[in-house]
């Protein structure tokens, strides 16, 4: 009997164990899903994230001088265009290569995004900061270069705009 | 007689009509836009022609906006993104920035400076129509 109830004890022991190894396979997979989930959130997300040098605080300190930006505002100005411009033209040229809701949702995301609305807004002051006077040479190039770029992200716009033509937003196209 | 007069007076209030209306020319609009955007040397009258069909394309602007407002605000979306595909939003963009460069930089020549207070005026105007537009896309 004594042996008996010792089985029956190991019994539980192994049960709970195999229970235990189960669980933990089974959240495991849930945490792997969840990554999974988490690195196409973070894939959608990175179409829309502009390069480290992107301040959302500065941007607005910028857009609220509105056409009043000095000379010594002219280095941040290139900056923030700089590590906004070019990625988020990039962002528009991939949403461009997708089709369906996908292209849809991407497309959204993009255009509504806060770097979105900084880089086409702060791309208008860039004619001004090549103009002033006393502009160091290499930053006025930089700022002649990001304008050509912010012309980009109006063609890149326009492409994304004809592409997402053919979906209808916000409607999943059976695909 | 008389009704030749009748007609006649149609005509001028029609062709008054014509004329009080702001329009552009997209062919000059293009030339303006790439001299803008290649910093070539721009005169008063470079300058004149651009305030010039910038109002014309506000007035364009203007027209969209009034159809975007009677439409369902749940179309806005799309028929902003329309228009903002288009070459007027482009130029008249990069007009209203280039123009306010000059204003700031004190570049307008002064026959210029009236005529850029009254396409300011008319581009707030429109602006301020359309915020229940950017409100809802916002």
């Amino acid at each position: 009997m004594i042996i008996l109830a010792g089985l029956r004890h190991w019994l539980a022991v192994i049960v709970c164990m195999l229970m235990m190894i189960l669980a933990a396979c089974g959240s495991g997979k849930g945490d792997n899903d969840a990554a999974a989930g988490d690195s196409s959130k973070a894939t959608t997300q990175a179409q829309v994230v502009p390069t480290a040098a992107y301040d959302s605080v500065e941007c607005q300190r910028l857009l609220d001088l509105n056409y009043d930006i000095q000379q010594k505002d002219i280095e941040s100005l290139v900056t923030q265009c700089e590590a906004l411009v070019e990625p988020m033209t990039n962002a528009l040229y991939s949403v461009s290569s997708k089709s369906g809701k996908e292209a849809s949702e991407a497309f959204r995301a993009v255009r509504s995004s806060k770097p979105m609305m900084y880089a086409t807004q702060l791309a208008g002051f860039l004619y001004l900061a090549e103009s002033l006077e006393n502009v160091p040479d290499d930053l006025r190039a930089r700022a002649r270069r990001q304008d050509e770029l912010a012309s980009g992200l109006q063609r890149a716009l326009n492409e994304a705009l004809s592409s997402g033509a053919k979906f209808d937003p916000g409607e999943d196209d059976g695909h | 007689m008389k009704r030749i007069l009748l007609i006649l007076s149609a005509v001028l209030i029609v062709c008054g009509i014509m004329s009080a209306q702001q329009v552009y020319n997209p062919n000059e609009c293009k030339t303006l836009y790439t001299k803008i955007k290649k910093h070539k040397d721009k005169t008063a009258a470079d300058d004149a022609a651009i305030i010039s069909n910038a109002r014309g394309l506000t007035a364009f602007l203007d027209y969209k906006v009034g159809v975007m407002l009677q439409a369902d605000p749940e179309k806005y979306e799309q028929m902003f993104l329309e228009v903002a595909a288009t070459d007027e939003f482009k130029y008249l963009n990069t007009f209203i920035s280039y123009l306010r460069s000059r204003n700031r930089l004190g570049r307008l020549h002064d026959t210029n400076v009236a005529a850029y207070k009254e396409l300011m005026a008319e581009y707030d105007k429109m602006q301020e129509r359309a915020k229940p537009i950017s409100k809802a896309l916002s």
